[in-house]
Order: C-alpha cells, then sequence, then structure tokens
C-alpha cells in the first residue's frame, strides 16, 4: 500500500508541473501586414443575440474609418462573471465599457485603465465635451476617480424621464370616479375604493388598490416619496451640504401614510415580492390591483396583442387602462426617481498608452458620431429602404418606423444588432444619439404619450445620479440599503412602529453613513474643479 | 522514525513498483488530472486571501495584508446574526432533508411495478434540474399572498393568508418545503442503488423465517445501507456553511432579511465589484469548518460503530 501512495505523489508532482507551465499567451501585434490597425471593443453587454459578422454597424465603422474591430459581446451575466478574466489577461481590450462608476472606480483600483486627460478630450472631442457641458455636467463623475479621468461617459437621454402611473381606468368607472386621480387624496380615495367597493364586480373582496416593489429601491414608493419632496435612497443637496435623502424626516412623514394605507388594505401585502415590471405589471393585467407605478408606455398600435392593455383585454374584455403622470402631494410637490442622464462610460485599456495613434483613432471614431448624427442613427438602425421604412412616406417619421423583413423578426433584427429605435443604448453607441435627433426621429403616438405623461422635470435625480458614485458607497451603501429597506417594509407592513425608522438612522451613523457623507461632501467639492477643467463657467 | 537499512530496499522496491504497474498507473492519471485541475489547482487561489489583490500584479506580486480580510468578515455588522442563520437553516435542512430520501428509497424498494417505480423516480428527480432562477419565480407565484397555496388553506378555513414571504418563520417553512421539494427525488438516487446491490437470497429467507415487509425493512435494507448513510451524513456536515445561496437569494425579500440573511448572501452584498479578496477569505473560513465538522463527526462515528462504518 505504501508504495502505492508514493507512486501517486510522483505522478501529481509531474502533472503539477506541466499545468504551470502552460498557460501564458501572447499578445498579438494589432496592426496587420496592409497597415489596418485593429481595434478590440468590448461593448455594452446587452445583445446577446447579435452575431459578430452580421453585425451591421460594426460593418459601417470598419468601412468608414478603415479599421477592424475585433467584438467582444457579452450577455449581462458573462458581463459580470468574464470581464475581470478578460481585463487580467494578456489580452485587455481597447475599449472596455464600464457599466457604472463603481465598476469604472474598481478598475481605476487594480490598474487596467488608462487615464484620459481633460485636456486631451477638450482638444481631440469638442463635440462630446460641450454636449455633456450642455445636457449634464455630473455625468463628469462616470469617468471620475483618484481625482483623475479615466474615459468618456455616454448621455441616456430619456433618463431623467419620469414614471409613469398606469390605472385600471374601467376600475375607476365601476367605484364611480370618472377622472384620472391627479392628488394623493384622489388616489387615496380610488385605491381605497379598488379593495373595499369591488370594482371588477365578481362580489368578492379579492381586489387591492397598488402594489409596489420592494426590490428596486429605486421604484420602491417612489412618486408617493416624491410627492412629499421625500428621496430616500438618493443623495441630496440641503443648505449647500450633502446629505443622504433617507435621513430626512419626510420619509418618515411618507411611512406613517404608507402604514396607514397598508392597514386599510390598500396595498397589496405580495408589494414585497412583486417586480414593477413582470409581477407587478401581471397583477394589473390579471386585475387583482388597480393601480401600479413603473416604467413604459400600456398600449403600442405596433403589437395590440402583446402590449399591456392587449392582454388585460384579453382576461377581461371590459378592461381598460390608462397612463397618468406622477400624482401631486399636499404642497404640489410631484415626481418619482430618475437615475438621470447618466448613462455607462467607455474606458481605455492602460496598453494605449503605447499605442497612442490607435487611441487618436477611437476618439476620432466617437467624435464623428458625436457630429454626425445620422451616421449615429444609422447605427442604431440601419438604411432606410434595406432594413426600415416608413410606414406612411407622407408624415415622414412621425408616422411610425416598419422594420423590413427578415429584419422585422426581433431575433433576426438582434443578429444584425438592429433596432427601430434610437433611444437608449446599444453595443455601438459608445455616445448616445442626441435628444434633437430623437425628436426628429419620434413617431406621433410615442409623443403623444410623452406629451401627457413625461413632464420636464419629474424625474427626480441624485445628486451624483447614481448614489453609488460616492468612492466609499462601495463599502457601506449596499448593505446599509438593504438594511434601511428592512425598516421600510417592516414599517409599512407595521411589524416596526415608524419610530423605530430611528434605529436604521443609527446604524446609517455607526455603519460606515457618516464616512460616506464626508465622502459625499468631498466629491461634491471636487465637481467644481472638475467643472472647471472641462470649461463650465 | 526508520532505520536506514529499511530504507534502501524500499526505495528499490518503491521504483520497481511503479514500473511493475505501469498499466494501474495510466489508469490513475485522467482521474488525478481532473483531481488537480479542479481541486488542488485552485487552492493556490487561498493565497489571496491574505493579500490585496490587485488582478493586474497577479496572485504572487500582490500585497500580503495578512488577516485584514478575515477582520473585515468577522467584525461585519451583522456577522453574528448571518452566522447564526446560516447554521439554523443548514441545521434545519439537514434534519428534515437528510431522512426523507432514506425514506423514499426504501418506499421505491418496496415497489413492484417497476413502470411506476420508473415514472415517480423520474417526478422526483426533475426539479433538481431546474435552476433556482425559474423555480424562484413559480414558488413565488404558488405561494404568494394571492396564489394558489393560500387559495387551498383559505378553503380549509385558514382566515387570512399566510405571509410565506413576510414572515420569517414561514419563509423557513417555504424554505424547507421547497428544498424537499427540489432535493429529495436527486438525493435518493445514492440509497436507491446501495439497496439494489442487496442480496435478494437475504430477503428470500427473511420471508421463510416469516418476516414481513416491515421487519425485513427494518432488518435487511436499512442495515445494508447504513454505511452509504453514514457516508452521505459525514459528507454533508462538510456542508454546514453552506445555507444554498441561489435558493434563498432568489427567493428572499427586505421583509425576511432578519431570519434568511445567511453567510453568502450578506456577503454577496458586501462583496464589490472585485473584492476577491474577500470572497476567498469566506470561501476559506467556510471550508475550515466544513473540515472541522467533518472530522468531529467522522470521529464520533467511528467511536459508535467501532471504525466500521466511518469514512477514513
Amino acid at each position: 500500500m505504501k508504495t502505492y501512495k508514493k507512486v501517486i505523489s510522483v505522478s501529481l508532482a509531474a502533472v503539477m508541473a506541466t499545468g504551470m507551465l502552460a498557460g501564458c499567451g501572447k499578445k498579438k501585434s494589432s496592426v496587420d501586414e496592409n497597415g489596418k490597425m485593429t481595434i478590440t471593443w468590448l461593448g455594452l453587454p446587452w445583445a446577446a443575440g447579435m452575431e459578430a459578422d452580421k453585425m451591421y454597424a460594426k460593418k459601417l465603422i470598419e468601412d468608414k474609418f478603415n479599421v477592424n474591430l475585433e467584438i467582444i459581446n457579452y450577455d449581462t451575466e458573462t458581463y459580470a462573471n468574464k470581464k475581470p478574466l478578460l481585463l487580467s489577461g494578456d489580452n485587455v481590450p481597447d475599449i472596455i465599457y464600464d457599466m457604472d462608476p463603481s465598476q469604472l472606480q474598481a478598475d481605476v483600483k487594480q490598474g487596467f485603465l488608462l487615464e484620459i486627460p481633460y485636456e486631451m478630450l477638450l482638444e481631440k472631442c469638442p463635440d462630446i465635451v460641450a454636449e455633456i457641458n450642455e445636457q449634464v455636467p455630473e455625468l463628469w463623475l462616470y469617468s471620475y476617480a483618484e481625482g483623475k479621468n479615466w474615459g468618456i461617459p455616454n448621455i441616456g437621454y430619456n433618463g431623467s424621464d419620469n414614471k409613469v402611473g398606469i390605472w385600471r381606468t374601467d376600475w375607476l368607472k365601476n367605484v364611480g370616479i370618472d377622472k384620472v386621480p391627479e392628488t394623493i387624496d384622489e388616489m387615496h380615495d380610488a385605491l381605497y375604493k379598488f379593495t373595499h367597493n369591488d370594482p371588477d364586480g365578481n362580489g368578492v373582496k379579492d381586489t387591492y388598490g397598488m402594489s409596489g416593489d420592494l426590490n428596486a429601491w429605486y421604484m420602491a414608493f417612489s412618486e408617493i416619496f416624491c410627492a412629499y419632496g421625500a428621496m430616500p435612497f438618493s443623495w441630496i443637496e440641503k443648505d449647500g451640504k450633502i446629505v443622504y435623502g433617507g435621513l430626512e424626516d419626510n420619509v418618515k412623514e411618507v411611512l406613517t401614510i404608507l402604514s396607514g394605507w397598508y392597514e386599510e388594505g390598500i396595498i397589496d401585502p405580495d408589494f414585497i415580492t412583486d417586480k414593477f415590471n413582470t409581477t407587478g405589471l401581471d397583477k394589473i393585467k390579471n386585475g387583482k390591483i388597480g393601480y401600479i407605478n413603473q416604467g413604459g408606455n400600456h398600449k403600442t398600435t405596433e403589437d395590440v396583442e402583446t402590449s399591456v392593455l392587449g392582454i388585460a383585454k384579453q382576461i377581461n374584455p371590459e378592461a381598460e387602462l390608462e397612463c397618468a403622470p406622477p400624482i401631486a402631494g399636499p404642497d404640489g410637490k410631484r415626481g418619482t426617481f430618475a437615475w438621470g442622464k447618466g448613462g455607462h462610460v467607455n474606458a481605455f485599456g492602460r496598453h494605449l498608452k503605447d499605442e497612442p495613434e490607435k487611441l487618436d483613432k477611437i476618439l476620432e471614431i466617437f467624435e464623428y458620431i458625436s457630429t454626425n448624427q445620422d451616421f449615429a442613427q444609422q447605427l442604431r438602425m440601419g438604411e432606410k429602404g434595406v432594413h426600415y421604412e416608413l410606414v406612411d412616406e407622407a408624415k415622414g417619421y412621425a408616422g411610425g418606423i416598419k422594420a423590413l423583413p427578415p429584419y422585422d423578426d426581433s431575433k433576426e433584427a438582434a443578429k444584425y444588432g438592429i433596432s427601430t429605435s434610437v433611444e437608449g443604448f446599444a453595443f455601438f453607441s459608445p455616445i448616445s444619439v442626441k435628444q434633437e435627433k430623437i425628436n426628429e426621429l419620434i413617431s406621433e403616438e410615442k409623443k403623444e404619450f410623452n406629451d401627457k405623461c413625461i413632464i420636464e422635470g419629474l424625474g427626480k435625480t441624485d445628486v451624483f445620479l447614481k448614489p453609488d458614485t460616492v468612492p466609499s458607497a462601495s463599502t457601506y451603501l449596499n448593505d446599509l440599503r438593504s438594511k434601511q429597506l428592512i425598516y421600510v417594509s417592516d414599517i409599512i407592513r407595521g411589524v416596526k412602529t415608524v419610530e423605530q425608522y430611528d434605529e436604521f438612522i443609527e446604524a446609517w451613523n455607526q455603519q460606515g453613513g457618516k464616512t460616506m457623507e464626508e465622502d459625499a461632501n468631498k466629491l461634491f467639492d471636487e465637481l467644481e474643479s472638475i467643472y472647471k477643467q472641462v470649461k463650465i463657467n | 522514525m526508520k532505520t536506514k537499512s529499511n530504507m534502501t530496499p524500499k526505495k528499490a522496491g518503491f521504483f520497481s513498483q511503479y514500473i511493475k504497474n505501469w498499466e494501474v498507473v495510466m489508469f490513475m492519471i485522467p482521474g488525478l488530472i481532473l483531481l488537480l485541475i479542479f481541486a488542488y489547482a485552485p487552492m493556490f487561489g487561498l493565497l489571496i486571501a491574505f493579500k490585496d489583490y490587485k488582478m493586474a500584479l497577479g496572485v504572487f506580486e500582490s500585497e500580503w495584508v495578512g488577516l485584514e480580510h478575515f477582520g473585515r468578515l468577522f467584525t461585519g455588522n451583522d456577522f453574528l446574526k448571518v452566522l447564526k442563520n446560516t447554521v439554523t437553516i443548514s441545521f434545519l435542512k439537514l434534519i428534515v432533508g437528510f431522512p426523507l430520501p432514506i425514506i423514499l428509497a426504501l418506499m421505491l424498494n418496496e415497489m413492484r411495478n417497476a413502470a411506476y417505480k420508473k415514472i415517480v423516480q423520474t417526478f422526483s428527480y426533475l426539479p433538481h434540474f431546474f435552476s433556482w432562477v425559474v423555480m424562484g419565480g413559480i414558488v413565488m407565484m404558488l405561494f404568494s399572498n394571492s396564489g394558489p397555496v393560500n387559495d387551498v388553506l383559505m378553503k380549509f378555513g385558514v382566515d387570512k393568508p399566510v405571509s410565506f414571504f413576510g414572515e420569517g418563520f414561514w419563509f423557513i417553512i417555504l424554505l424547507l418545503i421547497t428544498s424537499v421539494w427540489q432535493g429529495v427525488g436527486w438525493s435518493s438516487i445514492v440509497y436507491i442503488s446501495a439497496l439494489s446491490a442487496v442480496d435478494q437470497s437475504l430477503y428470500e429467507a427473511a420471508t421463510i423465517d416469516g418476516a414481513g415487509r416491515w421487519k425485513q425493512t427494518l432488518h435487511i435494507s436499512i442495515p445494508a445501507i447504513l454505511p452509504t448513510i453514514v457516508t452521505v451524513l459525514i459528507l454533508n456536515m462538510g456542508h454546514i456553511l453552506n445555507g444554498g445561496f441561489d435558493q434563498i437569494f432568489n427567493l428572499y425579500n427586505p421583509a425576511v432579511y432578519e431570519t434568511a440573511d445567511i453567510l453568502d448572501t450578506y456577503v454577496y452584498r458586501k462583496l464589490q465589484t472585485m473584492d476577491y479578496s474577500l470572497g476567498t477569505a469566506v470561501g476559506l473560513f467556510k471550508s475550515f469548518v466544513g473540515m472541522l465538522m467533518v472530522i468531529t463527526v467522522n470521529k464520533i462515528v467511528k467511536k459508535l460503530t467501532e471504525g466500521e462504518n466511518s469514512v477514513f
């Protein structure tokens, strides 16, 4: 027996040695024999279905700028798992798309990124800088870490839109209310009747006024908090200082109201598990609740059958829905939390320090997209007549856009990375399509919805856009916010009293909140010096 | 200590054994490679639990920080609460979830209709292959306040829906129910295979002696699979600090953090982008406790059965 054990150990050692020798790759040259540059590009990880050899935008950029693009296309999950491995290996991509300021800060801390000084941006990308300065100057914080700039943030123009409420108008009619509630009192009245006056007329008390979403703090009763001017999960400016909105008295005021509503049976007890865009929305369709605060439109002419209203009508032909802007509080305050016009960040691999021509090329491409909005549109939508056409030639884009086959199949369109919309972000939107262009392309239907429900200034944002932008937030905020949500949920459900919210405030002060607050104020001061460097007066 | 004179012949023996048994050595290699790649090689990575790991620098170049990450873990605000939750949940899962597969296996063993047995087996395995992301959605729908489970309970005279997702007690019950549902079929496989190896003549002899089905189970089936049961128990002890991350993460919500927050979910919230050192420190801590449990339980078993059923 003993000898066998030795045999094993020797074999072990042998195999171990081979294992350790393997695994060192070589960095390949990024310029081919024709002098064509190859740019490796880790883009937005939301386009899982896209196929590298079919991508329309890739060809467009390659032809236009005489470069080769090597695409690294992850889905959201692989991105989270594989990006760190990718960055720590030998083949660090040239363009690294970071989703969050906190991610960028971590990448900087790990030493993966190249500093992009503001002067360089002012010189090479004046249009991009000007657009950020004008639209959303706080966005410079997204590419900011350790006192320096590390990339180019992009703008999400619709990010500052307020969320909209969806009402079951057939229920409103059934309980004798003839207009969609506009104030908090009207809302309470309607929701109370939804629970107690059998709005679906089935003789059983099986309905609730509303549900919420506690898992997404940015949605959690956001419209009601904002009606009282509360921003429970954001950094706010108060008398020239930055404080955490969750510590303000108005949060307790709203919690008192919500716990009262819960006691009256207005709030569906499932609010702790419901998700605003899935199960919560299903409840509207199924006729379990009569109101929910959520993101998009409820009906579209394009896919009538599968829209929220379409499905609700299949369940109950009487169903009617209407979207409404946020309700107004006692002092006329209203709004919902919004991420703001901040998007993500294009960062650059550190090795580009030795390849300045390549960095120049990339900056040139970015600036070109920013200054040539037709090109930006083409990157997203493809060519008119090939990928899409106008529904009504006479009306222009206002009449709507129709995808041409085979791109009318959403799966097929995804392979090519083509979409019928230019809003938001895509793999090849390092620089987003600007608002003027979006306005040019908007359909009448969408415009009608926007005019009715999206009101300028009602999307309430954090001073830093994302609360996690504060550097020490990555250490403390997640944990403290979970704690805060425990108190919010327990107080609403009557498990804890409103006074016990002070326990959270105490925990906040003891467990890192103070540090974050100091950091937040420091960051706020640094914002001034950033503004000076990018030439904002 | 061995004397020198003993060593020399041994050494010669070693090499000759190596060559003489080369076929056996060849057989070993694939298994060894797997073991090395997936079990031993990653152990190098444990170093980063003691370092300020920077990926760009690599494991060896990163700076040593001693036990800092363990300090961060143990002095974390809710560490003790979370540890308690983890141990509670996994012990409850063990108490409920350990005997049930054995009972299922014994019951299936008594089944005479082979086709029916196969169907039951297949259906009981099935949930094992569902990911918790999917299961989470199903369970939330079934057990929500307005879901079918509560509808049935209300029909049976429960006056108010049971808040499975809102109260710690019921949430734990829910965790137990769903983990049994998911795991019972799969865990029973090992017992079923152990039972199939039992010599059928033993049952025949027992029947002749007048033993009924119950006595046969008690005196033949159970003793026959006892070594398997003990082995599985000892190995399960190693997982005592795994409360089941996937399951809890996909089911929990702020209302039950107090009771359902386990070590893994806690670290998940603390673990910010690329804080691998902390993650590794937690993994090492869990493995260490797991190993202690395995050794202890193994010792106890060894004492109780006089060395017969222990794993090592």
